[in-house]
């Protein structure tokens, strides 16, 4: 079922959601676009593809305080719980990539084994916006990998511009329940039909395809085609702070006199204080060990553990990498990228 | 830009080198896959040389690959490079002679404000393309225009700036990774025993880590702007550097990576060192 909304009502619509809700857009920035609090301005999206850091920092904040505590002589410890500090929220302008990558993070932190509740919290309590791509960006590759730029997965809506409307498409329960109400409407037969139209498989290639591919085809963990790959790889860390599916993280204490905090921070496979043993042994210690782990997490173990591939496609690391390691041509080399499709 | 015979120079010497032997390979850059962006290349076959370019795109310093390179290699090298590969000489990290290095003038249409080096200072050959060599190490010639303004700010101003600045940083460590001049074992930004700074972005915890890595390429910075360059935050990285290029300038009259000779103000000890920081500006009597 397809709804609509012209793009002015849908406005006035979210800037009365301020009213109780922290509502998050894309904002232009001298650097690139970022998802900050909106103050209910005019949006300037006029080159917007995508958010320069993905949206996961929303639920997985960079860096978080798990728990606080005090150690006073001759008295037992005492530990306080950092308590929530989540609002309720609305993020508004999401890329279907991005949308995606937090379902693939709920399989990490919201799964059957392990709940993180600083995390669980900050999911019920956002509500997610997404905004079509009706033009891909230069390193955009999610239709390669079997993503679909139209589609509503991991968005409680997801809006797509036509003309002065937006179409909308719910992707859950909630969602839904705001499309059945004013000021949405649902969307005439021929409304439907553009919709279907824009929609019609974009997809290149099944993500079951691709997944399989990187499943059956990954080279050997000693292949000599590692040793290839990692050479220009200066092992810092942007493709893996702005991956939107990347959810390492290190637990570490600051601690000040008899007061301290439990940090938990991001963590990137790509720095040479990644798995450090206590003993100063790393079973990763050079450039090669981790960038197959990058690879190999992403295209191997996390579909093995979770059924899908840890990848959306959204080029962030194809455009910000400084020696323009690009993973399509990483793939390629790997024999897991499909001939047929060109870079 | 750099016209086609140029880069068939540059792409001739490197299929000699491999091919009489003297090297085993050779690190330049290739073709990138996003506009504007060339990648580093390691040929170790005379047949790929014809895959390397030189042009528009080559604005890594890859210097950096030098030092984990255990080959016998050859680099290809333009003026920042060179300084780089100068530094690493008198920082005693690499060996002139297990190197050889192919110069050619930089190829980067718009060059960084100031620079003066455009032609490696330092090679075994240099890929002639008519252009005038100039003669460097002018210290009192340059200006920082950058420092110089940010220095009529007020100190609040400043300090909002900085600020300002420093609080987009996502700890990637990009601008430490690309710089040849961090080459540090063990980085005090990842040590955690002791842990030197939190791993947060918290102001505190970006604002040292800035300041430190600034302080750590003091007088050893060759202000090639990888560092600026590779931020995909767009932190501006280059002031604090320019601003430890100036002190130096005119501290110690020194710029680094300009003569494989040449003494490091940092690594010596004199007796009538300047010392204006100390009370009274630390004379000797």
């Amino acid at each position: 079922m397809i709804y609509q909304i012209r793009k002015d009502d849908f406005l006035s619509w979210l800037k009365k959601q301020r009213e109780g809700k922290k509502v998050l857009v894309p904002t232009r920035k001298e650097e690139g676009y970022l998802f900050l609090p909106w103050v209910g301005d005019e949006l300037d999206l006029r080159e917007y593809t995508n958010t320069l850091k993905p949206v996961k920092d929303v639920f997985f904040p960079q860096w978080e305080t798990l728990i606080r505590y005090r150690v006073e002589k001759e008295k037992s410890g005492e530990i306080v719980e950092e308590t929530s500090r989540t609002e309720p929220l609305i993020l508004f302008g999401v890329r279907p990539c991005d949308a995606k990558s937090i379902k693939l993070l709920d399989n990490v932190f919201d799964g059957e084994k392990y709940k993180d509740p600083y995390y669980c919290q900050r999911r019920k309590n956002t509500l997610i916006i997404s905004l079509g791509c009706r033009e891909l960006g230069p390193t955009c590759f999610c239709q390669n990998i079997g993503i679909n730029p139209l589609s509503s997965e991991g968005s409680d809506i997801l809006l797509v511009e036509f003309e002065d409307r937006y179409l909308a498409q719910s992707g859950s329960d909630t969602g839904l329940e705001i499309l059945e109400q004013a000021p949405f409407t649902p969307a005439e037969s021929k409304e439907q039909k553009i919709f279907d139209e824009l929609n019609g498989n974009p997809a290149r290639l099944n993500e079951a395809e691709f997944r399989s591919l990187a499943l059956n085809n990954m080279p050997d963990f000693n292949d000599s085609v590692w040793e290839k790959l990692y050479q220009k790889c200066l092992n810092c860390g942007i493709c893996t702070y702005l991956c939107p599916t990347c959810h390492c993280f290190d637990i570490s204490e600051m601690t000040l006199d008899s007061e301290g905090k439990r940090v938990r921070s991001w963590d990137s496979c790509m720095y040479s204080s990644f798995t450090l043993h206590g003993s100063g042994h790393n079973p990763r210690p050079t450039g090669k060990e981790r960038i197959r782990q990058r690879i190999m997490h992403k295209f191997n173990y996390f579909p093995q553990n979770y059924g899908v591939i840890a990848c959306v496609g959204c080029g962030r690391c194809v455009a910000e990498c400084p020696v323009n390691f690009d993973v399509r041509e990483a793939l390629k080399l790997l024999g897991v990228w499909k001939d047929d499709l060109q870079l | 830009m750099t016209d086609t015979n140029t880069l068939s120079k540059i792409q001739e010497k490197a299929r000699r080198l491999l091919e009489d032997g003297k090297v085993e390979v050779v690190i330049g850059f290739a073709a990138g896959t996003v506009p504007g962006k060339s990648t580093p290349s390691f040929i170790s076959a005379k047949e790929d040389c014809e895959s390397l370019v030189w042009d528009n795109g080559c604005s890594l310093n890859l210097a950096k690959y030098v030092l984990k390179e255990k080959r016998k290699a050859a680099i290809i090298v333009k003026g920042c490079d060179s300084r780089s590969l100068v530094n690493l000489i008198t920082e005693n990290q690499i060996k002139r002679e297990n190197l050889y290095i192919i110069g050619a003038a930089c190829p980067l249409s718009a060059s960084c404000a100031g620079c003066q080096v455009k032609v490696p200072v330092i090679y075994d050959e240099l890929i002639e393309d008519g252009s005038e060599i100039r003669e460097v190490s002018t210290i009192a010639e340059r200006r920082y225009d950058d420092v110089l303004e940010f220095e009529k700010l007020s100190a609040e101003e400043r300090k909002a700036y900085v600020y300002g600045e420093v609080s987009k940083c996502i700890r990637c460590y990009a601008c430490r990774n690309v710089c040849p001049a961090c080459y540090c074992k063990e980085c005090f930004a990842e040590k955690s025993l002791p842990q030197w700074i939190g791993k947060t972005t918290d102001i505190g915890d970006n604002l040292i880590f800035h300041l430190i890595r600034a302080l750590h390429v003091a007088g050893r910075c060759v202000d090639c702007g990888s560092c600026q360059r590779a931020c995909p935050m767009g932190v501006n990285l280059r002031l604090l550097n320019h601003k430890l290029l100036m002190e130096v300038g005119s501290l110690y009259q020194f710029e680094a990576g300009l003569k494989e000779d040449q003494i490091l103000p940092l690594n010596t000890y004199q007796y009538d060192d300047p010392q204006p920081f100390l009370a009274k500006g630390g004379g000797h009597e």
